[in-house]
């Protein structure tokens, strides 16, 4: 009897092992990424970096493919992807259709790029060189999209492409918001008015710096525009609110918009040196973002505390913002770019 | 050996249901253990070979543009960079190209160091058996393939973003360059 009680009480934690063991193995070897779309495992890569230790944060690439828009009444994208392969979008031939189509299509993938990044609240470059401070934090990158608008779409029509104000204008899909709510979780529901004065100092106290600044000179307008989303840690994310506030941003808590006006523009932090700088302004704005369709995309952001596994928070600032695609301007902002081309 | 109060039984028993217990906690132990290897395993082999598709991809991007250029142009293009990665091609003639490159001119991305220096200073070319062992290869439409570098084995280091990659495509070379 004794020895049958053994037997009954051991026999079925052996048999529930076996089969638990069977059934892990099973999704274990059935586990694969190439089922699942591009953003699915965009986003199960960035929940694995936010989550893991920040040891092993470098071992968990970030698994973001950057889209690769095409916006053409032709058909013809071979200038800016050949030998890649980009989704193509036939714009309409009617010219406030195709400046509807282009507004939408950047709006959508600035805030597309923004909930995938997890709204800029995920810690996802962390490191543990940075962590035991042998390296200071610097800027990292992801580019979430390029988007060309081919040549077949005149400069006139790309002229009086606003973006910024057909995110202001007009509703997300399905939100009943717009896109400036939706970006600053309700935060800001309009760009804030500008002061002229204030801008000029800006730009003077960026002139200060000794950073050339070259606005843009030339006649051809870029084609093409890459949505960058950037995660820097400053000494302090109240600095660079309060910076962002000084030149005319909207600040709403821990969430941030940029203003848009003539030449102010986002005020990033240079974590290197430890305090703030206006790095890269004239870079950003008289090559990059004054030229991006013209258009002067606003920038939207978090700096705060990020959610992290760890027991203390950390903090840094985000940033989703449109950038001209080339290499002067996406370098200045982006000194390490992460994810896949 | 046992008493008319059984107790060395039962005790015998015990100790029985004891090794039985353990045993069992080091098999779920051992089971659990290896199911976590092989999830952390395979979790990480999923994202390993990234590094060698984004390589592949670049490489299929910089010949299509290559392709897409008619002779005698010249063409400046943002390239995504790659940590710890270099460029660089070989002439159809050039008998120094790795064997991946087969009888043709060929570009390559390769992972490592394309150079090796010796204590005494003197540098070693080290691209041929970096690219055969670590490195994606396509053919290249030129038969002669001119790698403009920094040092005299010219290669171009691939950066942690973005790089410009300057093709001049003439009649019968690819001549490429890297803008700063």
């Amino acid at each position: 009897m004794k020895k049958k009680g053994v037997e009954a009480y051991f026999l079925p934690i052996i048999l529930l092992a076996i089969v638990g063991f069977f059934i892990v193995l099973y999704f274990l070897v059935s586990f694969d990424l190439t089922g699942y779309s591009e953003d699915e495992v965009c986003k199960l890569s960035i929940l694995s970096r936010a989550t893991s230790p920040d040891a092993a944060k470098g071992v968990v690439p970030i698994q973001c493919t950057t889209k690769k828009l095409c916006l053409t009444k032709d058909g013809d994208c071979r200038k800016n992807f050949a030998g890649e392969k980009p989704e193509v979008v036939k714009l309409s031939s009617d010219e406030n259709g195709a400046i509807k189509q282009i507004s939408k299509a950047s709006a959508d993938a600035m805030l597309d790029c923004w909930k995938m990044m997890g709204e800029g609240k995920l810690d996802l470059f962390g490191g543990l060189k940075q962590e035991l401070g042998f390296e200071q934090g610097r800027p990292a990158c992801v580019i979430c999209s390029r988007i060309a608008v081919d040549n077949s779409v005149v400069v006139e029509t790309l002229n009086k492409i606003d973006i910024n104000e057909y995110m202001r204008t007009s509703n997300v899909e399905g939100l009943g918001i717009n896109y400036i709510s939706a970006l600053t979780e309700g935060g800001a529901v309009s760009y804030a008015k500008t002061n002229p004065i204030e801008q000029k100092n800006a730009f003077e106290k960026f002139e200060e710096g000794k950073t050339k600044i070259e606005l843009s000179g030339t006649k051809e307008p870029n084609r093409e525009m890459a949505i960058v989303f950037m995660q820097f840690k400053p000494a302090s994310v109240d600095d660079v609110l309060t910076n962002m506030a000084g030149i005319g941003g909207t600040v709403a808590g821990a969430t941030f918009l940029s203003p848009i006006g003539l030449l102010a523009r986002p005020v990033i932090a240079n974590p290197i040196g430890g305090g703030l700088a206006l790095i890269g302004v004239g870079t950003i704005v008289g090559y990059g973002m004054y030229n991006a369709y013209y258009g002067q995309l606003a920038a939207a952001g978090y700096c705060g505390k990020f959610a992290t596994s760890g027991k203390d928070p950390i903090e840094g600032c985000s940033m989703v913002q449109g950038i001209n695609y080339n290499v002067r301007d996406i370098n200045a902002v982006c000194p390490q770019i992460q994810g896949n081309p | 050996m046992s008493t008319d109060t059984g107790e060395p039984i039962m005790r015998n028993m015990n100790s029985k249901a004891e090794l039985i217990d353990n045993v069992l906690g080091l098999i779920i132990a051992a089971i659990g253990l290896g199911l976590f290897f092989l999830a952390v395993g395979k979790f990480i082999g999923n994202f390993a070979d990234q590094d060698l598709k984004n390589a592949g991809n670049i490489l299929d991007s910089i010949v299509g543009k290559i392709d897409n250029l008619n002779d005698g142009e010249v063409g400046r293009f943002p390239i995504k960079g790659l940590d710890g990665w270099f460029f660089v091609g070989w002439s159809k003639g050039d008998a120094s190209r790795p064997d991946k490159c087969f009888f043709d001119s060929c570009l390559c991305i390769c992972k490592g160091e394309p150079v090796r220096a010796s204590y005494s200073g003197e540098r070693f070319d080290e691209r041929r058996n970096v690219c055969q062992k670590d490195g994606i290869c396509r053919k290249a439409s030129k038969d002669n393939v001119k790698i403009i570098g920094v040092e005299a084995i010219s290669y171009i280091k691939m950066p942690e973003n973005i790089a410009e990659l300057e093709i001049n495509k003439t009649k019968f070379e690819l001549i490429m360059k890297k803008n700063e």
